[in-house]
C-alpha cells in the first residue's frame, strides 16, 4: 500500500460516498474535489473538522466551533453547542465531542434531502 | 442502529450527552452501524450494540476513522497509520511514504484519504482492479485462459 498525492493543500480531509473528497485548509476554507476530479471547488462558509458518510456532510464552523450540516446549497446550523470533533453515519445520525470532552448526539431533525453535490 | 442511550445529565435541546468510559473524549467516528470514540489518553472504544455499552478496543491511538474499508487509526506515540485486519484480528502497518508526520486519516465509501497537517499535503489510497490471466496447460498446446479480477491496493496514476 502506498499513498498517492492529491493536488492542493489542506489540514483536514474526508471522503464521501460518491468518490468526492472534502477538505478544509488551515485558514478554515472548505473545498470539494469531485470524483475523478483534479480541481478543488471552493465551498461557502468556514470549517475546521469535516466528516462525511454516504450523502451526509458535517463540519465544525471555524469561528464558533458549532456543528453544521451541508444541505447541498449551504450549511445548516446544528445548534449552539461548541464542539471539537464531529462525525456522521450514512443514515444521517450525528455524534460529536464537545469542548468539555463529552460525547454528544444530535437530536434535532434529520436532513430533509441530503445532497452531497455542492453545485 | 441501536445507539448509546441519552444521558440524563447536562444536555441541550439539540444535543444529548452520552455516557462514556475512560478519560475525556477526544474524537469520534461513525460508519453504518459502527461507532467509535477515542479519549485524551489514546484509548479507543467501540459501541457494542449487543451489550449496549462501550467496550475498549485494542490499540493506543491519536485519531481513528471507520469506513467501508474498515477501521484506520494513527498510533498515539508515533502517528504511524494502521488499519485493522479483521481476518488476522491484528493491526496492519500502513506506509507513511511519502513522509507524513501529522497525519489525519478518513475512510469513506470508496477511498481512504489522508491529510498531513505538517506539510498541508493530501493523499489518497485507491483500489485498483488488476486482471490476471492464468493458463492451464491440461490440453497443451491449446491453453485454456481464465480471467478473474483481483482487488488490491496500488498507487494511483
Amino acid at each position: 500500500m502506498s499513498w498517492d498525492k492529491l493536488p492542493g493543500r489542506a489540514v483536514n480531509i474526508a471522503a464521501d460516498g460518491h468518490g468526492g473528497t472534502w477538505a478544509t485548509t488551515l485558514a478554515g476554507r472548505i473545498f470539494y474535489l469531485p470524483p475523478k476530479g483534479y480541481i478543488w471547488q471552493p465551498i461557502e462558509g468556514s470549517a475546521t473538522v469535516i466528516a462525511t458518510a454516504g450523502q451526509q456532510v458535517v463540519s465544525l464552523a471555524k469561528d464558533t466551533g458549532k456543528g453544521q450540516r451541508w444541505s447541498g446549497m449551504s450549511w445548516e446550523s446544528l445548534g449552539s453547542e461548541r464542539l471539537i470533533h464531529i462525525t456522521v453515519n450514512m443514515q444521517g445520525s450525528i455524534w460529536a465531542v464537545d469542548t468539555n470532552n463529552n460525547i454528544r448526539k444530535f437530536e434535532g431533525a434529520a436532513a430533509s434531502k441530503p445532497q452531497i453535490f455542492p453545485l | 442502529m441501536q445507539t448509546p442511550p441519552a444521558y440524563t445529565g447536562k444536555s441541550s435541546p439539540e444535543w444529548s450527552t452520552l455516557p462514556r468510559v475512560g478519560a475525556s473524549a477526544a474524537g469520534i467516528s461513525a460508519f453504518q452501524d459502527d461507532l467509535y470514540y477515542w479519549d485524551t489518553e489514546g484509548k479507543l472504544f467501540k459501541w457494542n450494540k449487543g451489550l449496549s455499552k462501550w467496550t475498549q478496543a485494542e490499540g493506543s491511538v491519536r485519531q481513528a476513522s471507520v469506513g467501508t474499508h474498515g477501521l484506520w487509526v494513527l498510533g498515539k506515540s508515533t502517528g504511524q497509520p494502521y488499519r485493522w485486519n479483521a481476518e488476522s484480528e491484528d493491526w496492519e502497518e500502513v506506509s507513511t511514504e511519502p513522509l507524513m508526520t501529522q497525519l489525519f486519516v478518513a475512510s469513506g465509501n470508496d477511498d481512504v484519504v489522508a491529510a498531513d497537517s505538517a506539510s498541508e499535503s493530501l493523499y489518497r489510497l485507491q483500489q485498483k482492479k488488476k486482471i490476471i490471466i492464468i493458463h492451464y496447460f491440461f490440453f497443451w498446446p491449446l491453453p485454456h485462459s481464465y480471467l478473474y479480477k483481483k482487488v488490491e491496493w496500488d498507487v494511483l496514476g
